[in-house]
């Protein structure tokens, strides 16, 4: 049975993780518009789940500018299809106890 | 600040509005313009100068084989910085399975249009060696894109790239088959 990453609950980490399954690296800027969140925002999230070892941050430059490119990593991407997996099965669960 | 210790109070709503987000990204994804084409041209170009460096086996032979490889890794380059630069976003699938060919039918369409160029070349039939060649680019560029729609049906599977250790055996494998198309020469 799949169990819930608490680290993954809040609903903008669970979507920046999402988005991060789907490209190999992707911008700090691209992120923060996509998510419609604020720089310091992003940073706390990024942050807790680089702690956790399940995502990586590398600084470096884009078209002239300093950027920072964010990846899943491996365990980050183990973890969110584990918690994807679970969230599926307490859905199935509520919509069967209805 | 967000409680993480409780469990989702609506999982339907977080797991439907992460699927948006990732929707939201791919869908905005956009190659830069003639991708497919000019990398296809880029093939057709490298197999070309490959076939005529095999079968010349001479100083001109060389300079057309290494010509070749320079202007496709040129192209490659070039499209896959475009890429980046375009969607701030790296898909390392893109890069070895559409550009470096890794997609079985991207190596299969350049393995055939090689094959036949390189044997057209020793045969002295050089127009045959041309339609080889352009064959060979018209299926690479065919397989990337189709290549390309997969990924965007389903981008957690096809994001990443081959392992390592798989590009490492396809590149000696390829070593291997050029080593044996000049000692067959």
């Amino acid at each position: 049975m799949p169990e819930l990453e608490p680290l993954i609950h809040p609903p903008v980490r669970l979507q920046l993780m999402t988005m991060l399954a789907a490209v190999s690296e992707a911008e700090f800027l691209t992120l923060r518009e996509a998510l419609a969140v604020s720089d310091s925002t992003l940073s706390k999230h990024i942050s807790a789940l680089a702690g956790n070892g399940y995502v990586a941050s590398r600084k470096g430059v884009q078209a002239g500018r300093r950027t920072t490119w964010v990846s899943l990593t491996k365990s980050g991407a183990r973890a969110l299809r584990e918690h994807v997996a679970a969230l599926r099965s307490l859905i199935e669960a509520v919509e069967t106890a209805d | 600040m967000e409680n993480v210790s409780a469990p989702p109070p609506n999982p339907a709503s977080d797991l439907a509005a992460a699927e948006a987000a990732r929707r939201l990204l791919t869908e905005s994804l956009r190659l830069p313009s003639w991708f497919h084409t000019s990398v296809g041209v880029a093939v057709a170009v490298q197999i070309a100068g490959l076939a005529y460096g095999v079968a010349a086996d001479s100083g001109r032979g060389l300079v057309a084989l290494a010509a070749g490889c320079t202007i496709f890794l040129a192209v490659a380059g070039l499209q896959l910085a475009r890429f980046q630069r375009l969607n701030r976003v790296r898909v390392d699938g893109l890069y070895s399975r559409a550009v470096m060919g890794t997609s079985a039918s991207s190596s299969l369409a350049y393995a055939a249009g090689l094959g036949g160029g390189v044997w057209a070349a020793i045969e002295g039939q050089w127009w045959l060696t041309g339609l080889a060649s352009l064959a060979g680019g018209v299926g690479y560029a065919v397989s990337g894109r189709a290549w390309w729609r997969t990924y965007l049906r389903d981008p957690e599977t096809h994001a990443r790239a081959e392992s390592r250790a798989t590009l490492l055996v396809g590149a000696g494998l390829a070593v291997v088959g050029l080593l044996v198309l000049v000692a067959l020469t």
